[in-house]
């Protein structure tokens, strides 16, 4: 596969993989504070978007890594600097979502509980951290 | 299992290095992926520190995963029960 054909992929699977991220964080932020008055449909969109993240989301997410790691090596951008700099953001990112899906999973088997408070103000992070990694990404600066 | 067994004795004993480059990205992202579900079943609730600490330990030891089988055996069963519980929800 050329290196054109693994960066358009790359960028469709990050696309899909944040748009994920983000929702995920849109309907953490939107539950109830109080867990015992979550209502029905609280739980049915908690299910939705559960199915969702395993389904597309998360497998998505282990091709951004494939592909980015493919692409790094082919074009052999693991002796530049601005790479080392975006890969632990994209770590954060990845460690992030594992939280957001680990808690909506706590959530769904038991109603009555909270979501850390630093998950439901994470959406200006995630769009943060997307702004530098594609700032790093486009323009190589070091 | 691969990488260890075969692929590394097959590069540096029989100077055969195609199976580590192929194996060897296999492995990396598999260890991604498990450190990821590690996070996520952390995230989910019921685990102590010192099994969290188990877990992450048996991803950097060799057949660390063969050691842990027993713990996350138990661990599966509790869930499987506490879903079934009164005021739970299946997930």
């Amino acid at each position: 596969m050329t290196l054109a054909w693994i960066k358009a992929l790359h960028l469709a699977a990050v696309m899909i993989w944040i748009g994920g991220m983000l929702t995920l964080s849109l309907v953490i932020a939107s539950l109830s504070a109080n867990g015992e008055t979550r209502s029905r449909q609280e739980l049915h969109l908690v299910d939705i978007v559960r199915k969702w993240d395993g389904m597309v989301t998360t497998p998505t997410m282990l091709l951004v890594w494939i592909l980015g790691l493919t692409m790094a090596h082919q074009a052999g951008w693991f002796s530049s600097p601005w790479l080392w700099v975006k890969l632990p953001i994209v770590a954060l990112l990845s460690g992030l979502h594992g939280v957001q899906s680990g808690t909506l999973r706590r959530i769904a088997s038991d109603a009555g509980q909270t979501p850390p408070v630093f998950l439901k103000v994470s959406a200006p992070f995630i769009v943060a951290a997307v702004v530098v990694v594609a700032a790093l990404a486009a323009t190589k600066p070091f | 299992m691969v990488l260890v067994c075969i692929a590394v004795p097959l590069k540096h004993l029989a100077g055969y290095p195609t199976v580590t480059s192929v194996i060897g990205p296999i492995h990396g992202v598999t260890f991604l992926a498990y450190v990821w579900v590690v996070i996520q079943t952390i995230s989910g609730g019921g685990w102590s520190r010192p099994e969290v600490a188990r877990l992450l330990a048996a991803s950097v030891v060799p057949f660390g995963a063969f050691a842990n089988a027993r713990l996350l055996a138990r661990k599966e069963a509790a869930l499987a029960s506490s879903n079934h519980s009164p005021g739970m929800r299946p997930s």
